[in-house]
């Protein structure tokens, strides 16, 4: 409950400083207008936030399935490691969303382009955790796999793939934030639909109490998509650590 | 399936390369181990005997020498055996069952079978009611209790133990070590057992191998000719103390433990 009533009282301050100190709803509107705008304006907001949506998740899928069973690839042979990955770091360290517009060029003004910039954002955390997972099996566990006789896909699935799993859903988690990121840069450089558009209208007609509404619509389809991952998590993994219930002391009271 | 088998290590050394220099872990050790014999290897930390257990096992490659068990040269891990670490090294997402069944599943043992014999086991090591627990809802003593009946699970006629109870209190230690006699006095099986501590090692043994500080050598094989079942009360006994007196003088000699009481 605590979350909630922090951000009631952030939203009651600043509702009341609005008033308060007289701001023109150009420069910031009162939390209230925005709440009405969320709702008055859904004809118009739902669908833009399906296509963004949409654009998100088909990117963030896309870089599940590939840089998972690419770190996989990665681990399973150092000679492969080695090869690879400084050209993948490379690649990571190029500025992605400065690529955008050439990505709007190549690729045009569609649904492509951005779930290929998400994909491209989120695709190296996914990467990473995966590889940290899958590297950081104790010796021990390998070694007593080995002595009863584990093939390789014993070792993967039952020792490896199991034990990476908080990592590679840690990642999973970061790169969904990113995703979103990536998709609403890919609308800013060029779109006819989806949250991205209303943001850019909403900006050059100075509506502010429209680009919060955006916002907040794109907020809610981060939070949805990061709250699915936490479930998931919290589904595969309650052995881990993050999710373990400890038993809780009693103490008796004294009357 | 032999119940137990000989152990052959004849003439093994295992050098490391390291970043500038090689180091020489374990110098030319030979020691037969008689099929059912409880041997244990004894040394202060680093003297090699964890490394001498992964070559017996085959899942470390020694420098020269040669080991065979059964008469099989050991050149790939060795399967028909099973492994006790210090650490448990049990799978966290795994329940109890589900670990000791782990053994069985590698191995494509009968299920039926091994679910049997998994809750035998456990019942025998006080488990039965916490079979569905994970790893971290047990104290370390009943972890390490889990990875017992692992290894234990598809009745090997070999065990390597490394330093099997080293991480786990006194009292649990001493328990665990009547536990571990009462298993072997059941089911003869050859055990090769790496401890640091004399008198477990005195307790539990045959022979107790004696290495020296790195490089690794061993430098004496003592027999233990205590009768069994050996109680925790023979610890106490003139027997039992000049055998742990012995061992002792060893290390004073090696320069591990000191001579006088520090002052």
């Amino acid at each position: 409950m605590l979350p909630f009533a922090g951000f009631a009282a952030f939203l009651l301050v600043w509702e009341w400083a609005v008033a308060a100190f007289h701001v023109r709803p150009f420069v910031l509107p009162r939390p209230s207008q925005v709440a009405v705008a969320l709702v008055a304006e859904w004809g118009q907001l739902m669908p833009a936030a399906v296509v963004t949506a949409e654009e998100i998740v088909l990117g963030f899928l896309l870089a599940v399935a590939i840089a998972v069973p690419l770190a996989v690839v990665l681990v399973a042979s150092r000679w492969i490691e080695n090869t690879l990955f400084p050209l993948i770091v490379s690649a990571q360290l190029v500025p992605k969303v400065a690529l955008a517009p050439v990505l709007t060029v190549w690729l045009g003004l569609g649904l492509v382009t951005k779930l290929t910039v998400a994909f491209l954002l989120s695709f190296f955390p996914i990467l990473i955790d995966t590889m940290i997972g899958l590297k950081s099996v104790e010796t021990g566990k390998i070694l007593l796999a080995r002595s009863m006789g584990a093939t390789p896909l014993d070792m993967f699935f039952k020792i490896r793939l199991p034990s990476a799993l908080p990592n590679l859903l840690g990642g999973m988690k970061v790169a969904s934030t990113l995703a979103v990121v990536g998709a609403i840069v890919g609308e800013f450089i060029g779109a006819n639909a989806g949250l991205g558009n209303v943001l850019l209208i909403a900006n050059s007609n100075y509506d502010m109490v429209m680009m919060f509404a955006g916002v907040t619509y794109l907020t809610a389809v981060g939070l949805i998509l990061f709250v699915l991952l936490d479930l998931i998590e919290r589904w595969a993994i309650p052995w881990h650590v993050s999710h373990r219930h400890l038993l809780e002391p009693t103490v008796e009271r004294k009357s | 399936m032999e119940r137990s088998v000989a152990v052959t290590i004849e003439g093994v050394t295992q050098i490391f390369r390291g970043e500038a220099q090689e180091f020489l872990a374990i110098d030319d050790v030979s020691l037969d181990i008689a099929p059912g014999e409880f041997l244990s290897l004894l040394g202060p930390s680093g003297c090699g005997k964890s490394t001498l257990l992964l070559a017996i096992a085959g899942l470390q490659p020694q420098t020269r020498g040669r080991i065979a068990i059964a008469g099989r040269v050991v050149d790939k891990p060795f399967t028909d055996l099973g492994i006790v670490f210090q650490e448990p090294f049990l799978l966290e997402w795994r329940s109890v069952l589900a670990n000791v069944l782990l053994q069985a599943e590698l191995r494509r043992l009968d299920r039926e079978h091994a679910a049997a014999r998994a809750a035998l086991l456990l019942e025998r090591v006080g488990l039965a009611q916490f079979k569905d627990r994970l790893p971290h809802q047990l104290s370390g003593g009943m972890r390490q209790r889990a990875a017992i009946c692992r290894a234990l699970l598809h009745d090997p006629p070999l065990l390597l133990m490394d330093e099997p109870f080293g991480a786990l209190d006194a009292l649990t230690r001493d328990d665990l070590n009547l536990e571990l006699q009462e298993i072997w006095l059941n089911s003869p099986k050859t055990v090769v057992f790496v401890t640091h501590s004399i008198a477990e090692a005195v307790l539990l043994s045959d022979r107790v191998a004696i290495m020296s500080p790195r490089p690794g050598r061993i430098a004496e094989v003592i027999p233990i000719s205590l009768p069994r079942p050996r109680g925790l009360d023979m610890r106490e006994t003139a027997e039992f103390g000049s055998y742990a007196r012995r061992i002792r003088d060893i290390f004073t000699r090696f320069g591990v433990l000191r001579s006088e009481p520090v002052r």
